[in-house]
């Protein structure tokens, strides 16, 4: 009986039945509802089914093109309606979903000999948020012109900030190769071959709203990899980067992959 | 801010709060991103754009630096779907928060949301779904679009639906919920003639009597769109030029209402841009008949 | 070895001689990057989601995905070499 049923009650039937088929309350949930004129109960709860599954499938296939192209739309949908059941939707901005995309196939078992495929989608996702990504660094950033005014005494206690866009990617495939060939514009036979090896990248977006992924050497993962997980100047001066500092950092200063700096004592 | 809320006691329900800037009039256009480039190009002429507020929430980036440069040269609405006004969650205060600091950036004329929910237990469908026609439902979307204004320290406008199944614990019609819901808060309706057709084909009830139940003066805006026609219903999908009958229950509401300023939205296979401009001077060609 | 702070302070003359941000990309790792101007396919992210139903229309509600009798068929018979499971 749906008389006496809470508006909370009602929407939690509505979202099971949407995203758990199995659902022993779904039967409840067909007791509640009055369908449209000419359709039964199915029909018009599947339109609602459809346009919301549909809504979500195109979501991710907008934010993981590249995948959606190397293992065709079909399967990609079907891959994602697994994931669209086990991952809910946590924020009111569609944008926001898909984060654990890359986690989830890890471990999906109809693609593992795929290996290089959640490295891949590792790395649309940067470049999703990226493209998104606040325009400048917080406040109490200190700007590049300041850093010639820092005391020698005090140099150490520089802690270099990234553009806020920049995130980095390491893979033991050469997924920037993968990416790249499977763009629209894209000329080529589009082979890559996995026996090329690893990459370190940083994806992110430049002063002019470009969007650009490049590709880093050891040392300049090593010297943006100390400055995002907060390392001091001192500290870094001690990494094998050390040898090369005074390139590394003028190339990321120039580029505006570094941004501006704090100073900590 | 301090004394806003202050100023909020010893004022009916249905005075004014908040002031309504009304800088729009005659036929818009819903701003769809594939047609920047032209309207940078061009700057056709229309009157007003419509932009949807979800595709302006992220932190920077190219989005607000195109809604910047499209504030500069139209006048603007706000209009999304994330407020979930409808749902026995409360409101997410992260999003309007957003939503406020994204008004505060565009000074639009209206901001809305829709008479739906889109999350339950803070997990989100990104669809418009229905609500029972409940007193419980009515009090909850009026306690929330509350909320809402005074987050964002406007008046919002709301949107009635178009849907495809109701509910059997329904205690109203759907007018008689908008009409509470109009009676019981300060907000306005902005009018979509075609969900209002969608639905009254779909569930078999009179869209032009639903019409004549609505308070003449709250009505601030309208939205025209073209469904799709499934045979055994109709479908909402923005993917066609508005249909006769559209047009025709569009005319009915003018003659009730006065001259409303009116949107048209396309949003499934959006066409060229001059064929959304061509839908927009059919609507102002009906709007200038109005007197 | 040199001591870091000679090393900070030569990294920080050698930086700062090279001026500062010129947008215009100097090569990392002396190769070449990607740049796309990928603005407006990638603006429109909620285009679909406003006050209408199903941009996608395709039929999800009775799809089988428990079933999985598909197999990838796009571009990734590309990608060749690796460790190629037997």
């Amino acid at each position: 009986m749906s008389k006496g049923i809470s508006l909370f009650e009602l929407q939690q039937l509505f979202y099971k039945e949407v995203f758990d088929a199995d659902s022993t309350e779904n039967a409840e949930f067909y007791k509640c509802i009055k369908p449209a004129k000419n359709l039964s109960g199915e029909q018009s709860v599947n339109v609602y089914k459809d346009s919301i599954l549909g809504g979500l499938t195109e979501a991710l296939s907008s934010i993981y093109p590249v995948c959606v192209k190397l293992v065709g739309e079909l399967f990609f949908n079907h891959m994602v309606a697994d994931y669209l059941k086990r991952y809910p939707s946590g924020s009111p901005d569609i944008g926001d979903y898909g984060s654990e995309f890359s986690a989830y196939i890890i471990n999906f078992e109809p693609v593992k000999e795929l290996e290089y495929l959640a490295d891949l989608v590792a790395l649309e996702w940067s470049w999703h948020r990226a493209f998104n990504a606040s325009d400048s660094p917080g406040v109490g950033v200190c700007s590049l012109d300041g850093l010639a005014g820092v005391a020698e005494v005090d140099q150490g206690g520089i802690q270099f900030v990234t553009t806020p866009s920049a995130v980095l990617v390491r893979s033991i495939f050469p997924i920037h190769q993968i990416w790249q060939v499977n763009q629209e514009d894209y000329v080529g036979d589009g082979i890559v071959n996995l026996d090329d090896g690893g990459v370190c990248l940083v994806v992110w977006r430049n002063a002019a709203f470009g969007m650009r992924i490049d590709v880093l050497s050891e040392h300049e993962f090593e010297f943006l990899q100390a400055v995002v997980d907060g390392k001091s100047f001192s500290e870094i001066a001690t990494l094998a980067c050390a040898s090369d500092l005074s390139g590394i950092l003028g190339r990321c200063m120039q580029t505006g992959l570094i941004a501006g700096f704090t100073l900590v004592n | 801010m301090v004394g806003f809320f202050v100023f909020l006691c010893g004022i009916s329900m249905t005075e004014k709060r908040f002031p309504t800037v009304s800088n729009i009039a005659g036929a818009g256009l819903g701003l769809r991103s594939s047609h920047y480039q032209h309207i940078f190009e061009t700057k056709p002429d229309v009157p007003w754009f419509e932009l949807l507020s979800d595709n302006y929430l992220g932190e920077g980036g190219l989005p607000i630096v195109r809604a910047e440069a499209i504030r500069d040269l139209y006048p603007i609405t706000l209009h999304g779907v994330g407020m979930s006004l409808g749902s026995a969650d409360a409101l997410n205060t992260e999003y309007m928060a957003r939503l406020k600091s994204l008004a505060d950036r565009l000074e639009p004329a209206y901001i809305s949301d829709h008479i739906a929910w889109v999350s339950i237990e803070g997990q989100y469908t990104h669809d418009l779904l229905p609500l029972p026609y409940t007193l419980e439902a009515q009090k909850n979307i009026i306690d929330k679009i509350s909320k809402a204004q005074d987050i964002l320290g406007r008046t919002l406008l709301v949107e009635n639906p178009s849907s495809y199944l109701m509910f059997n614990c329904s205690e109203m019609s759907e007018e008689e919920f908008v009409n509470g819901v109009l009676e019981q808060t300060d907000c306005q309706l902005l009018l979509d003639v075609n969900n209002l057709y969608v639905s009254a084909q779909n569930h078999g009830f009179n869209a032009e009597k639903y019409l004549e139940t609505l308070p003449k003066n709250r009505i601030k805006e309208i939205h025209l769109a073209g469904y799709e026609d499934k045979g055994k219903y109709l479908f909402d999908t923005h993917g066609y030029t508005v249909h006769d009958p559209v047009w025709k229950l569009y005319q009915k509401a003018l003659s009730l209402f006065g001259s409303i300023p009116t949107l048209i939205e396309w949003d499934t296979d959006v066409p060229d841009f001059d064929v959304l401009l061509g839908e927009s001077k059919k609507a102002q060609k009906i709007l200038d008949e109005v007197t | 070895m040199k001591d870091t702070k000679t090393i900070m302070n030569t990294a920080l003359a050698g930086a700062l001689a090279l001026g500062l941000a010129s947008v215009s990309s100097s090569a990392l790792a002396g190769k070449p990057g990607f740049e796309k101007c990928q603005g407006v396919a990638k603006a429109g992210m909620n285009d679909c989601g406003t006050s209408k139903h199903s941009c996608a229309g395709q039929s999800k509600a009775d799809g089988d995905a428990e079933e999985w009798v598909y197999v990838p068929e796009g571009t990734c018979s590309k990608i060749v070499g690796g460790k190629v499971k037997g």
